[in-house]
């Protein structure tokens, strides 16, 4: 299992970092989005290992990567959005979106009308909205700690320094 | 070929700065809703440069155009609103990120109103990767998802040679001023029919994998997430437009999957 685990973070590091390009992130950052990225699907695993399901792995994961990229913003000099935005697209739910879409089309196909693809379109449209909420929690988390004060900001009053 | 008009509008001579002012937080607003970022960072940014200018200012966002409005504490008539609408949305982060410190800068080093125009304009000219560079870590990023899905390597394979073809569709579609929504269904249709001859040919163990995940570089990860972030931070209105937005998108894909798995003869 740890194997298997640590293989596919190294390929959702990838799969970060060729969106990082397509959104033209500087390419100093790009360090931050492959460790983010792979750190988050980690322990997104570890969560759905010890009995946790998908909903709460995604949010312990996103959180994790939210407080963590606070202290990353320092360091490369950028806002944690930047960063954050491709790190996290490994975790969107496309396979959910994807059965869920099939779903609503195969139901519209449908001779008679069956409740159970119903019921299974529109649980995966529901399980497709929920991890994307965990998800958009744990990239804006910095700014709903920092109630709208940025990251910066409060460095900058913390250490009273005149210069950014 | 339009006239001259009659009658020249009357010019305000004098005191015009207020214009070229709300001019450039408009264009900065605009650059910086266009490029992806989340709205309440877009408020903050133009309210910071708006103090070094010596302003205050209200905005209101919306996913077709930016309203604002501007004040100055030491002068109590004066009032200044203006409007700017934002023609396109293109996922930017470098943008992102250089405004963000312009914003920090332009405070600290007091700096003046020419220097700022002059910064955005480097910043707006800020190139994109190199389209080798895009197709390559895109494709990689395809054998990715799929490999995450479960794929083994032929299926990986095939959804990176579609991921390509798709995303250079996209590219081209998009390059020569097509609507959003064909281009990305004509790209899922690209993307899903390669991806898709899989299923027939019977390679591999699970074919199906390289089709579910050869669409998802189009999946419109930015402005769901901005969306939601929108509507947390209590901006309802673009977040409701940008949530919409990835509907429509994600529609699109959908319906370039049924086109492509239609003339394949394959049911899902």
């Amino acid at each position: 299992m740890t194997w298997i685990l640590f293989e596919k973070c190294l390929w959702a590091a990838l799969a970060a970092i060729g969106f990082a390009t397509l959104f033209t992130a500087p390419i100093r950052v790009f360090w931050a989005t492959a460790l983010l990225a792979a750190l988050g699907y980690g322990l997104r695993g570890i969560t759905l290992h010890y009995g946790g399901d998908l909903l709460s792995g995604t949010l312990i994961a996103s959180c994790t990567m939210g407080l963590l990229a606070i202290q990353i913003a320092h360091w490369v000099h950028t806002p944690t959005t930047v960063f954050m935005a491709p790190a996290v697209i490994p975790m969107v739910p496309g396979v959910f979106a994807y059965r869920s879409m099939m779903g609503l089309m195969e139901l519209s196909r449908a001779q008679e009308a069956s409740a159970d693809l119903l019921i299974l379109a529109v649980g995966n449209g529901l399980n497709t909205i929920f991890v994307l909420l965990a998800l958009a929690i744990g990239v804006s988390l910095p700014s709903l700690l920092f109630r709208n004060r940025s990251v910066k900001e409060i460095r900058f009053i913390n250490s009273r320094k005149g210069r950014v | 070929m339009p006239t001259e008009p009659a009658e020249r509008p009357v010019v305000a001579r004098g005191n015009y700065r207020h214009r070229e002012c709300s001019n450039l937080l408009l264009d900065i607003a605009e650059l910086l809703m266009a490029s992806g970022a989340h709205t309440e960072r877009v408020n903050r940014n133009i309210v910071r440069i708006a103090k070094a200018l010596g302003y205050d200012i209200q905005a209101f966002f919306s996913f077709s155009g930016v309203t604002l409005t501007l004040t100055n504490d030491h002068c109590d008539d004066f009032e200044h609103t203006a409007f700017r609408r934002i023609k396109g949305y293109g996922v930017n982060m470098s943008v992102v990120s250089a405004i963000s410190r312009l914003s920090w800068k332009a405070g600290v080093d007091d700096m003046t109103l020419i220097e700022i125009r002059t910064e955005v304009e480097r910043i707006r000219s800020i190139p994109h990767y190199s389209k080798i560079k895009l197709v390559t870590m895109i494709s990689l990023a395809g054998m990715a998802f799929c490999r995450l899905a479960g794929g083994e390597p032929l299926a990986m394979l095939l959804a990176g040679v579609a991921t390509a073809l798709g995303f250079t569709t996209r590219n081209a579609l998009l390059h020569r001023g097509y609507n959003l929504a064909l281009s990305v269904g004509s790209a899922s249709f690209i993307a899903s029919g390669i991806s898709g001859i899989g299923i027939p040919l019977e390679i591999g163990q699970s074919p199906e994998i390289a089709v579910a995940t050869s669409v998802l570089f189009l999946i419109p990860g930015v402005p769901m997430i901005n969306g939601i972030i929108d509507l947390m931070h209590g901006h309802i209105t673009i977040g409701q437009g940008r949530a919409m937005q990835g509907v429509v998108i994600a529609f699109s894909i959908a319906m370039g999957i049924v086109l492509s798995s239609g003339l394949l003869g394959v049911n899902q």
